[in-house]
């Protein structure tokens, strides 16, 4: 017993950044962002809160999925950072629904995502809930220096979320995680404790680009790989591969590794750059709603980020494929 | 196949070009390629020479690029 995905919903913020709006306050320009990136702009949080970006994004997901609050059994929240440490971003979520069940913060950076369909199916698996709400909301905008071009033009805001009920679509999946701070890593507040005197520095992000680069496209490729086996199918069963939209090249690389073709990749970084764990949730709803996943259809997700995590599985679509709501992206 | 013989070979498969063109003088800047390229470029080495390729300073051309891998392979011996 695990999960059937019975709705899907997304928010994205409603300021667009685009890579020449950068261009006039940093060293940097069109021309050199998307070719190393794949990214053209990104949605940027400035009148909406994480919180209200996760609201929106549940409120469209039960809805898809005709659910209402009241019936959500437990709801899981991966991020980074809310407004708060506490209360808890779902804490948060659960209030502004009127929900009235037990509701928790995961942090597996970028693949909380898949950590927290992991988590889910463990819930269902026990026979404890019916119906899951997993949201995924980030405005990493909000934790980038913006005085370092190397990484603040990599990342944008938004939030998905996924309604689960009982099923048995979660064909396999795979987490792990390699601790180090080295390669990326956001410090936490420092405070003004007069005893500790310890200062992280400043919240914002850091990150050695080539050492990241360089587990992702293995993490990728190798994910998709070993969740396939674990799932029993081949490669080329897959429908769809539903991959963190970290880098253009990250996903191109992977490509090549697992010789797949490039219409069997999903990706939408040009618009919306990294959104952290909301990125693979983001472009399942996106996908799911522009009519391009069909009954029966085997999706490959998989993800990499701070931890370092990684995350992979194998997910049967059962809905019945949706007329396109939203333009081609 | 020598080292340089095999760096020429990932090099030309990874930016589709032919390996005549790469000589020990060729510099990666004069093929274009980027830091994150240099990254996909040494991943490629590391699997043909089963060794890990991790370079402290940066690689400036071929040559380079080929004593260093010399250096590590005898490490590994």
């Amino acid at each position: 017993m695990s999960f059937t995905i019975a709705g899907t919903g997304s928010y994205l913020p409603q300021k667009v950044v685009t890579n020449d709006d950068l261009a006039t306050f940093l060293d940097t320009s069109d021309e050199w962002i998307s070719t190393r990136t794949g990214i053209r702009s990104r949605h940027v949080a400035v009148a909406e809160t994480v919180t209200e970006m996760a609201v929106a994004a549940a409120r469209a997901a039960l809805a898809d999925s005709g659910s209402a609050p009241e019936q959500l059994d437990l709801i899981l929240c991966a991020t980074l950072a809310g407004e708060y440490i506490t209360p808890s971003l779902s804490c948060m979520v659960q209030k502004e629904l009127g929900a009235c069940c037990p509701a928790f913060d995961l942090n597996a950076a970028c693949s909380g995502f898949l950590y927290a369909l992991d988590v889910a199916a463990g819930y269902f698996a026990r026979g404890r809930v019916k119906k899951v709400l997993v949201v995924c909301a980030e405005a990493m905008t909000r934790l980038m220096d913006w005085t370092d071009r190397s990484t603040c033009v990599l990342f944008g805001d938004g939030a998905a979320a996924v309604v689960l009920e009982p099923g048995e679509d979660l064909l396999a999946i795979r987490l792990s995680a390699t601790g180090n701070s080295d390669a990326l890593h956001i410090p936490h507040v420092s405070g003004n404790c007069p005893y500790s005197g310890y200062d992280r520095g400043p919240v914002s992000l850091v990150m050695n680009g080539q050492e990241v680069y360089k587990f992702a496209v293995a993490a990728m490729s190798q994910g998709v790989e070993k969740a396939a086996a674990e799932a029993g199918i081949a490669l080329e069963d897959i429908a769809l591969v539903i991959p963190h939209q970290a880098n253009m090249r990250i996903l191109e690389a992977a490509r090549k590794k697992l010789r797949m073709p490039a219409e069997k990749i999903a990706s939408n970084i040009g618009q919306c750059g990294n959104t952290s764990a909301a990125s693979l949730p983001i472009l399942l709803d996106q996908l799911n709603r522009q009519g391009r996943l069909n009954k029966g259809d085997l999706l490959a997700l998989t993800a990499f980020g701070g931890g370092l995590t990684t995350g992979a599985c194998i997910l049967r679509w059962a809905r019945e494929r949706k007329k396109a709501e939203e333009p081609a992206f | 196949m020598s080292t340089f013989e095999s760096i020429a070979k990932v090099i030309s498969d990874y930016r589709e070009m032919d390996p005549e063109e790469i000589t020990l003088n060729t510099t990666f800047e004069d093929l274009a390629l980027d830091s994150l390229d240099m990254t996909e470029i040494l991943m490629g080495l590391e699997d043909e020479f089963g060794i890990t390729i991790e370079p402290e300073e940066k690689m400036e051309n071929v040559e380079q690029l080929a004593a260093f891998i010399d250096e590590q392979l005898e490490k590994n011996a």
